[in-house]
């Protein structure tokens, strides 16, 4: 029977109340100082829905409340749990140092848009020159988001233990961030964001989460 | 969204706009973070193409997702 893995916490980790996907049972799985938490697949044929991500994330987060850990990506799933025992053993100096990375933190994630979109034009432009008008806008565009990312970094790295930022540079969307905080933190950083939204006009700031720490585990992917 | 608790479910609070950006966020973290059982498996593309592949095979009914597509380049603060 495949089981379905959500995260990985210490030896000592029980899991939550109540299911997971499609109902199933949630267990632990022990191996090298490590647990994982799974639930047995039901159906391995069927497409994965939305219902089932925010399932996946349900779980996550109620083991969080508990249980510092390292989310999986979603729609992992092992073939047995012998499997998902030999991976905590093969691989448990990784995640043993996983768990210390974000031992006591959660994530927080970040988003800066201008509201009203932003073309970058100073003024109107039409004709024949518009093309390199446009052109022009977009470089504004980019070099504002730019700022608006380093101003908003320089408030909140005092804050948090790391931070991962991506500049998008879009006519709606300026960065987006990612940052591990101290669970103890939470309210200080929205505290702070909200502060940073008010002083700044045609800027909307936006805080979402608390997140397990999905962007913090090693284990995805190494551009973000 | 009070106190330093983790509010669940968060989609049962959030007015449609502020569902939509959590979908998003929600996809950028489920599809392209956490701990992966195969290194290997990670689609060798632009963060921004894994999130609409992860779109395209796993929310395909989702048709409100939007996603600001303007700019391709991925840059640091530098």
């Amino acid at each position: 029977m495949a089981v379905y893995l959500y995260a990985i916490c210490d030896a000592h980790a029980e899991p939550p109340s109540g299911t997971g996907i499609d109902g199933a049972a949630l267990r632990m799985l022990r191996c090298a100082g490590l647990s994982a938490l799974v639930s047995d697949v039901r159906d391995s044929e069927r497409s994965p829905t939305e219902d089932d991500l925010w399932e996946h994330e349900s779980v996550v987060e109620r083991l969080m409340s508990a249980h510092d850990l390292l989310p999986a990506r979603f729609g992992t799933s092992l073939i047995d749990d012998a499997a998902v025992r030999d991976f905590l053993d093969g691989r448990s100096a990784e995640l043993h140092a996983g768990l210390r990375r974000v031992a006591g933190a959660l994530e927080l994630g970040i988003r800066a848009g201008w509201p009203v979109a932003e073309t970058g034009h100073d003024d109107g432009h039409d004709g024949p020159r518009a093309g390199g008008a446009y052109l022009t806008a977009r470089v504004n565009l980019q070099k504002r988001a730019r700022a608006l990312a380093r101003h908003v970094d320089a408030a909140l790295t005092p804050l948090c233990r790391e931070r991962l930022i991506r500049v998008l540079g879009g006519p709606n969307m300026a960065m987006t961030g990612a940052f591990l905080i101290d669970r103890g933190a939470v309210d200080r950083v929205r505290a702070r964001v909200s502060d940073l939204d008010a002083e700044m006009m045609n800027v909307e700031l936006a805080c979402t989460g608390p997140w397990p720490p999905y962007s913090f585990t090693g284990g995805g992917d190494s551009s973000r | 969204m009070s106190g330093a608790s983790l509010d669940m479910p968060r989609v049962a609070r959030s007015p449609r706009g502020a569902r939509e950006v959590t979908l998003l966020d929600l996809l950028d973290r489920l599809l392209s973070g956490g701990v992966v059982i195969h290194g290997e498996i990670t689609l060798a593309a632009a963060d921004i193409d894994l999130v609409d592949l992860g779109l395209r095979v796993v929310v395909g009914s989702v048709e409100t997702v939007r996603r600001d597509l303007a700019s391709p380049a991925r840059e640091g603060l530098d």
